[in-house]
């Protein structure tokens, strides 16, 4: 049984075949029968939208049996995940101990002396859905701690999920008290003082219920609901209204709607999406978890809980993280985040994305959906203040659906354990970092983090927008046709390239001048480009001419060998006018400055070479190299032509090995290996040849040899053949 | 200076500035002839400078001892001022009123304006007609400048020079002339190289009710037309609207009489509606209480949004007319300033890669076949 169908897509001006994962497929409607065939209605959960016309209804019902199987398996075990193997070069342990709940608590500074790290939870046995270990106030006894569990919802009692640095203010989460409509609890009432101890910077805290208040009070005649005012001292009640699972699923719903609507008018367009009301709801948690990092950036604790404490809590309070602490805006930083609070604290991923057959209507939810989309919000609001991109949500969005990873498999962190998902599958951790080069922010300030490190996204609606990059990601009319933050990354680095390349550049000319005997201080005004062109040009043939010993065996069998020679070079072939009359007159003379070094400093580029030529020799002549020219210069006299004419190869191979000109991504839609870019794939240059390529034809970076800092760079793969090949590089194979 | 006579409170101290979206700032106001200075005089020092002129509408609402003004300004920009005295506020109120409808055009701010920055290039003579028309080289076989219009007799809103068919006399442009309202005849405005093909622009002919023609405006446009091409003319009124507009002396090309001509209508608000439309747009934008679905709504009943999606979709059938159908087109709506310059101005830019440019932006049409700057 394969888990992807291969089909053909009934409009042609797509690409012609499709993979989808069966996992991503939503809904499969089969729509009524008409001349052509029987359509089949594919919705997936990452926003696509499909239509197959099959021919015959007989093979339409096998297929849409077949799918409504295959998308939504019986057992857990037949999840993709563990069939999946990965053809890249990824570990199946790669990325399973990149997080750990210990270590990220250790960076916010805790345990200290107001938190202990306490073991009740080692067996999960005080909180099944909670992580082993748990983060208390150091004043909470274990009578305490046991009797507030079984005062709330599920035993999820109140733990540390954030502590701010800078004031000690804390985050802490939990579930609905039991009350119902007069039960009290001593223990937790003292779980909550010890908690609100535990910062002594403040003499209240506030507990924020995220339910509309109505909501709360229908849970009291469950026998749950909210805590009683009057047994709680010092604290403050707050009732933020995000509305419940059912609520934003039907929103989504009537969102998948409004997206797949073709050609709407303006005001139809307005009208749905005020009516599916989803950009409230993400204004509502917005504003939520502002209030929340508001209160703690002012020094005042949290503690945050909804029903059961695993979704509006899981949403709230990782916004709030986002908000207080710039290490959540980074890659590494957002993945531990998700580690914590929602894979930790037990968000239900397999019931909320219906991955199973058993999994009812009424557990699905797009809760992580929906906090996806609030992070996309504030990066829309503070565009410098995240080190990933919008590609990173959309990716990390895809593979919560697509069950690849084993990441998201489960809906705790001890179900994640019985099913020993680190030895059976891989991670989404590992398969991101192998990644990362596609989801950086070129636009990304470290020092966002010291200048503004916490950041409140504006609630209002006029600041709110419309997510087309997810809900409407397949459709590439509507997208920008030039991506503008991959165009600048491509700059950046097109610009270090350049920059690296110059450094090269100039260390060859030094070495060149100084064997013409130039003093260190021509040299550098020549670099600065002040230097009157005439001197050289004087000098250089002078020199040249005046003193043939000394060059011609560097530089006759290399002229000889250029006029002939296969691979003329621009630099190679105006050396020659050059020695023999030398005019320097303008910049564009530079280059050919250059081309004539070359043939001088051969010499001291064949020691070089000798020498190890890559990291070991940049790093010498950086910086003790002056001695060391000297002395290669004087040594390369006794060179034999032979090998002098290899070492040119290899200059000209150096100078060959960097890309000028970098290809535009404009009108590129298709990587040389036929895979169609779209809209949301990333296009990559090749740091060697400058043409466009997709993730899998640049999967290799090796150091270039045209390079001051040889740091490896990626190339695509002819390109790395070809600089792995050639005979000026001892590169260790990668 | 006559200004004075205006300003009867120059100064006013302890003036609360609020402004949606941005924290309130309380300092001196100052009105001087062309500006409204509030400082907040303490030590960061914000100063915001007010031109009159950029006022769009004051409100004045007494409570108490003080008043609040408001100030509605052209670059959407809201203000509301706190005065303490009332007597103030009315004084600043019409003051304001008062020097931003100054009737005496020699009295207004670019008559006194002096460049901080020397002037190193003169912009009056970086754009001509007869430069302009050098862009189109391609197109001089079958066109040339016309100095018809240099005293501005023939079209009061035209240029002194345009660009018409070659073939075409004066005296026949003069009678065309006639026949468009306001005397806009059709002229070129843009040659798109890669198809060939032109795009003209002028006003609706007057044909009106008893479907009048005119020989000399038929030579005109039919000119254009070699044997067996086509052309589209895009009406930018649904035809509903160009049919009424017969009535009161307007109207429409009638396809019998422009035989390579086919009429398009590419339905656009008129000009009334978009000033509606964008006052209820900047109230919903500025309007820093709602909720979601209140903006929402709002935004959908300004009509903002479908005013410029419609606009788009116009500029488009006339860049895809020229360029994917090969065929020449003719904008106009009504009085060929308002619709006709957005649907021309845009399909330039959608077509042409120079008018993307900081230069080449400057250079559509804008200038060149607007009413004289300057006027209401």
């Amino acid at each position: 049984m394969s888990s992807v169908v291969r089909v053909e897509r009934d409009f042609e001006r797509q690409r012609n075949s499709d993979l989808i994962l069966h996992m991503h497929m939503g809904q499969v409607e089969k729509l009524t029968m008409t001349a052509e065939g029987c359509p089949l209605l594919i919705r997936c959960k990452n926003f696509l939208c499909l239509t197959f016309i099959v021919p015959r209804e007989r093979e339409c019902q096998d297929v849409y049996l077949s799918l409504l199987e295959f998308s939504r398996p019986a057992e857990i075990n037949k999840l993709y995940a563990f069939n999946y193997t990965s053809n890249e070069s990824l570990e199946k342990t790669h990325g399973w101990d990149m997080f750990d709940l210990q270590s990220e608590f250790m960076r916010m500074g805790a345990p200290n002396e107001n938190w202990v790290i306490t073991n009740l939870n080692a067996q999960y046995e005080l909180c099944d859905t909670y992580p082993s270990l748990l983060y208390v106030p150091a004043t909470a006894t274990t009578p305490v701690l046991v009797g507030s569990s079984k005062f709330r919802s599920r035993g999820r009692l109140p733990v540390l999920s954030y502590m701010h640095g800078e004031n000690n203010a804390t985050l802490t989460r939990c579930s609905q008290p039991l009350s119902g409509f007069s039960a009290r609890c001593v223990e937790d009432e003292q779980m909550l003082q010890a908690i609100l101890r535990a910062n002594p910077g403040s003499d209240y805290m506030y507990v924020v219920d995220t339910r509309p208040k109505i909501n709360a009070m229908v849970n009291k005649a469950q026998g749950k609901g909210y805590e009683n005012e009057s047994f709680y001292s010092n604290m403050k009640f707050q009732f933020l209204g995000i509305e419940n699972i059912h609520v934003m699923r039907a929103s989504l719903q009537k969102l998948i709607d409004l997206s797949e609507l073709k050609k709407p008018s303006m005001n139809d367009f307005l009208n749905r999406l005020e009516s599916c009301g989803w950009l409230k709801h993400i204004a509502a948690v917005i504003d939520t978890s502002a209030f929340i990092a508001r209160a703690i950036s002012d020094g005042t604790s949290v503690l945050v809980h909804c029903s059961d404490g695993w979704d509006r809590t899981a949403q709230t309070c990782s916004l709030a993280g986002i908000m207080l602490d710039p290490y959540y805006r980074t890659i590494q930083g957002f993945q531990a985040l998700i580690e914590k609070e929602w894979l930790g604290f037990g968000h239900k991923f397999t019931d909320r994305c219906g991955l199973l057959e058993s999994v009812e209507v009424k557990e699905t939810s797009p809760v992580f959906t929906q906090f996806l989309e609030c992070v996309w919000q504030m990066m829309q609001q503070f565009p410098c203040a995240f080190q990933f991109n919008e590609r990173f949500l959309l990716t990390i969005h895809d593979h919560i659906y697509s069950c690849q990873f084993g990441t998201f498999i489960g809906n705790c962190e001890k179900d994640r354990l019985d099913l020993r998902l680190t030895e059976r599958t891989y991670s989404l951790w590992g398969y991101l970092s192998l990644h990362s080069t596609e989801y950086l922010n070129p636009l990304y300030k470290k020092t966002y983090e010291i200048k503004q490190p916490v950041i409140i996204p504006n609630p209002s609606p006029q600041a709110l927008r419309y997510w087309r990059g997810m809900y409407n990601r397949f459709e590439s009319g509507i997208h920008p046709r030039e991506a503008i933050l991959d165009i600048i990354s491509a700059a950046k680095d097109h610009s270090v390239s350049l920059e690296d390349h110059v450094l090269l550049l100039e260390k060859r000319v030094t070495q060149i001048c100084k064997l013409l005997g130039k003093s260190e201080e021509a040299i550098q005004r020549k670099l600065q480009g002040h230097v009157s062109m005439d001197s050289i040009e004087g000098y250089l043939s002078g020199h040249i001419g005046d003193s043939p010993n000394v060059y011609t065996n560097a530089a006759t069998p290399i002229l000889s060998n250029h006029k002939t020679g296969p691979c003329d070079t621009p630099d190679a072939v105006e050396m020659v006018p050059l020695t023999s009359k030398g005019s320097f007159d303008s910049e564009a003379q530079l280059e050919s400055t250059k081309g004539t070094s070359i043939s001088g400093s051969l010499n001291h580029i064949k020691s070089d070479s000798e020498s190890g030529f890559d990291e070991a020799s940049s790093q010498l002549s950086r910086s003790g190299g002056v001695d060391e020219l000297a002395g290669g210069g004087g040594m390369s006299m006794v060179r034999s032509p032979s090998s002098d004419m290899l070492t040119l190869e290899q200059l000209v191979a150096e100078l060959k090995t960097v890309a000028i000109g970098w290809k535009s991504f404009r009108n590129v839609f298709n990587c040389s290996c036929a895979s169609p870019f779209d809209h949301y794939v990333k296009k990559f240059h090749c740091w060697k040849c400058g043409q466009v390529f997709c993730v899998r034809c640049i999967a290799r970076s090796i150091p270039l040899p045209g390079h001051y800092h040889r740091r490896p760079v990626p190339v695509c793969k002819p390109c790395y053949r070809e600089v792995r090949r050639s005979p000026s590089t001892e590169f260790p194979l990668s | 200076m006559e200004f004075v006579e205006f300003i009867k409170t120059p100064m006013v101290n302890s003036v609360t500035l609020r402004r949606p979206f941005t924290p309130d700032m309380e300092g001196t106001l100052c009105v001087t002839g062309h500006h409204l200075i509030i400082s907040s005089r303490s030590d960061n020092h914000e100063e915001l400078w007010l031109l009159h002129s950029n006022v769009d509408s004051v409100e004045k609402k007494l409570s108490g001892s003080g008043g609040t003004l408001a100030l509605k300004c052209k670059d959407f920009l809201i203000l509301y001022l706190d005065i303490p005295v009332a007597e103030d506020c009315i004084n600043v109120a019409s003051s304001v009123l008062a020097l931003s409808n100054i009737d005496d055009i020699t009295l207004r701010y670019p008559f006194f304006f002096r460049p901080m920055f020397d002037v190193i290039e003169n912009g009056w003579q970086a754009f001509s007609a007869e430069t302009e028309f050098n862009r189109f080289k391609e197109c001089q076989e079958d066109w040339r400048i016309s100095y018809v219009n240099k005293d501005y007799k023939v079209c009061p809103t035209y240029p002194h020079a345009v660009f018409v068919p070659k073939s075409i006399e004066d005296e026949t442009i003069i009678k065309a002339a006639t026949f468009r309202q306001g005397g806009r005849f059709p002229v070129l405005s843009y040659y798109h190289k890669d198809s060939k093909t032109v795009m003209m622009r002028s006003s609706q002919p007057l044909s009106g009710p008893s479907s009048k023609r005119c020989k000399e405006d038929e030579r005109l446009v039919n000119s254009v037309m070699g044997m067996g091409k086509r052309g589209f003319i895009v009406d930018t009124r649904a035809q509903g609207v160009a049919k009424m507009a017969q009535s009161k002396g307007g109207g429409f090309e009638l396809e019998a009489h422009y035989p390579q001509w086919r009429r398009i209508h590419q339905p656009i608000e008129r000009r009334t509606s978009f000033h509606d439309s964008l006052i209820k747009m900047i109230e919903a934008c500025n309007d820093s209480s709602s909720s979601m679905d209140k903006w929402l709504s709002k935004l959908e009943s300004s009509n903002w949004l479908t005013h410029v999606k419609d606009i788009l979709t116009s500029s488009c059938v006339v860049a895809q007319s020229m360029d994917k159908e090969r065929v020449s087109v003719l904008v106009h709506g009504s009085e060929g300033t308002d619709t006709t310059l957005l649907v021309s101005s845009l399909a330039q830019i959608i077509l042409d890669h120079d008018c993307r440019a900081v230069t080449g932006l400057t250079l559509v049409d804008f200038l060149l076949t607007l009413p004289v700057p300057g006027l209401p």
